[in-house]
């Protein structure tokens, strides 16, 4: 009778909350775990078993049982460093590039909401991609990991502004660009006071500016305006002579080494550039290559407050367009649309460009990816849901096991009970 | 980096050697005027030779007909397609003359129809201020050839730049003296010349 009414008891008060540690594996049914969960936790301290990350709905809950006070901590089963940025090219013929992290020899699998696209292989950090510009959503598959990111809805482009003196170079430069649908303001130096103007170049602003071209060394006033708008956010792109304006060296993402003559004299299609003459960058600590010949580097990126520097080591890349096979003034073109959009300050419009936390900024791409993280990096989402994992060696509590509710319990017991009565009754049993 | 390069082109029908002095007197004004790097001789560069595609302006003068083998017409071609400046003088003074008709004629085939250049275009005030379009050369004036001053010059346009400009104002022999000479002038009759350099250097 002591353990019926015990039971009773236990079938009428509120469960008291179990205590030790629990644990689930993401995909074991961790939805079905954490509905139960909601309704009677099986313990105060959960441990997730992750080998990927739970999408943001199950994430979301863990991350709300955690600040309702429950212990949720999370095991790492080897969840792939994954994560994808999708951002708009600087580019009047538009493109979109993924940014995907991943772990080096993974295979990395782009699709797009109407199946696969390309496959990379990721080197040291990662790996990207130009996709066309209608892509607006983008997954990136790692094994059983996915991320997902969708691009900025536009990119308002600014003018470019070429300064140097009046040459080959500048004439075919400016042509380019302005081909590829840029529109190009120049200052063009032909004598002492005296330049030849396109468009409105003074007016050196992010507003109006999206990067300047300078192609020959520029008197001091000017390559301070152009220091000053560099570091304020704008792009900047320099040629050997360029980086040689004293107010610009130090924004320069290198050295140059002496000039080493072409290697040959026919634009192949396949290396055009090893006809062309070059100086070697020798990079500074913070810069990074963008593009390399014979070992050597030939063009080159870094960050300069605000804005980007690009360097190349080319000084008459005119003599590709004019000189190469078929296919060069569209490769010459594209070569100095690829330099622009290196540099380039990116405002965006429309979807990712609005205020909202973890909305795209100007052009940035890590927090454009934080307009879902969970999606876009969902190893650092379960970092920022969760915490750091347990350490390696701490000990994992095994599933819970069903438990016969108490009520139940009761229930037999009385129903037995009943029965020996009713037998001892119909008996004549005492 | 290397300068400007005053390349003269040579053709294999007709005399494209006729105006011998005219190099070195645009590359003296041009240095005069001017702080564009400049080589201080020119060059002669077959048009059907892949050599064209080093010097993106080409000088072109002669008295004879113009007659291009097939190699000159590709070349000249792409030339044109790629921006570079084709610049044409009619070394002669007569009517109709056997270079105007059959250069024109190569012209319009290869690259493109000849226009009329208006007088307001950027050509002419690219460095020196043509208020009235293209100068008159003193073989207009003195009656000699046909007699006529032409108001134009014509060109071939891509784009809306200058792909060929085409003279029958003989500024082959206004200009072919030695550079010196230019003292005895009161204005230097080759300023235009460096209006063509400019433009071809900046558009």
């Amino acid at each position: 009778m002591l353990l019926l009414a015990a039971l009773l008891w236990g079938s009428l008060a509120p469960a008291p909350r179990a205590r030790g540690r629990s644990a689930v594996r993401v995909g074991g049914g961790l939805g079905a775990a954490l509905d139960a969960w909601t309704a009677a936790p099986p313990a105060d301290t959960l441990m997730l078993l992750a080998d990927t990350v739970p999408v943001a709905r199950l994430l979301a809950r863990l991350a709300a049982l955690r600040r309702a006070g429950t212990a949720v901590t999370w095991a790492d089963g080897g969840v792939p460093a994954t994560a994808i940025a999708l951002e708009r090219v600087a580019d009047p013929e538009g493109g979109v590039r993924a940014l995907v992290a991943a772990p080096p020899g993974t295979r990395i699998v782009l699709a797009d909401p109407f199946g696969a696209m390309d496959t990379l292989r990721p080197a040291a950090g990662g790996a990207s991609a130009l996709l066309a510009s209608g892509e607006s959503e983008v997954r990136a598959a790692v094994g059983a990991q996915s991320v997902e990111a969708g691009a900025p809805e536009s990119l308002a482009l600014r003018h470019l502004v070429v300064l140097g003196r009046a040459g080959w170079e500048s004439k075919f430069t400016i042509a380019a660009l302005e081909e590829r649908g840029w529109t190009v303001d120049a200052r063009l130096a032909v004598a002492p006071g005296i330049e030849v103007v396109q468009g409105t170049p003074a007016a050196l602003d992010t507003a109006r500016t999206a990067a300047v071209v300078v192609l020959d060394s520029l008197p001091a006033a000017d390559g301070a305006r152009v220091a000053a708008f560099a570091l304020s956010g704008g792009g900047l792109v320099l040629s050997p002579s360029g980086a040689r304006t004293p107010a610009l060296a130090a924004l320069a993402p290198a050295r140059q080494g002496p000039e080493i003559r072409a290697a040959t004299l026919a634009f192949a299609s396949a290396s055009p550039r090893r006809a062309l003459s070059f100086f070697p960058l020798q990079l500074r600590g913070d810069a990074l290559p963008l593009e390399a010949r014979d070992g050597r580097v030939a063009a080159a990126a870094r960050r300069a407050g605000a804005g980007r520097v690009v360097e190349v080591g080319y000084e008459e890349t005119w003599r590709w367009r004019l000189g190469g096979g078929t296919e060069a003034p569209e490769a010459h073109r594209a070569w100095w649309a690829a330099v622009v959009a290196s540099a380039a300050y990116r405002p965006v419009t429309g979807r990712g460009a609005g205020s909202a936390p973890g909305r795209a900024g100007d052009g940035d791409p890590v927090r454009g990816a934080g307009a879902d993280l969970s999606r876009a990096a969902p190893r650092a989402a379960i970092f920022g849901a969760l915490g750091a994992p347990a350490p390696a060696g701490a000990p994992t509590p095994t599933p819970p096991r069903p438990r016969v509710p108490s009520g139940l319990a009761a229930g037999i017991v009385l129903a037995l009970l009943l029965v020996e009565w009713g037998s001892r009754r119909l008996r004549g049993a005492p | 980096m290397s300068g400007f390069v005053f390349a003269t082109a040579q053709y294999e029908s007709g005399d494209w050697d006729s105006a011998p002095l005219v190099p070195a007197n645009i590359i003296d004004t041009i240095a005069r005027y001017t702080q564009l790097e400049v080589m201080p001789t020119g060059v002669a560069v077959p048009l059907g030779s892949a050599e064209l595609f080093r010097y993106p302006f080409v000088f072109l003068t002669g008295h004879l007909p113009v007659r291009l083998n097939e190699t000159e017409r590709a070349n000249l071609r792409t030339f044109a397609s790629r921006g570079g400046l084709l610049f044409v003088d009619d070394h002669n003074h007569d009517v109709d003359g056997a270079f105007h008709r059959t250069c024109t004629e190569e012209i319009t085939r290869t690259v493109g129809p000849l226009v009329d250049l208006p007088n307001d275009h950027p050509l002419y005030s690219a460095f020196f201020r043509f208020e009235n379009g293209p100068p008159t050369t003193t073989h207009e004036l003195n009656g000699w050839g046909d007699n006529l001053v032409h108001k134009h010059l014509l060109a071939v346009l891509r784009d809306g730049r200058i792909s060929v400009l085409y003279s029958n104002k003989d500024y082959s022999s206004e200009w072919g003296y030695h550079p010196e000479s230019k003292r005895l002038y009161s204005v230097d009759n080759t300023r235009f010349a460096v209006n063509v350099i400019v433009y071809a250097l900046t558009r």
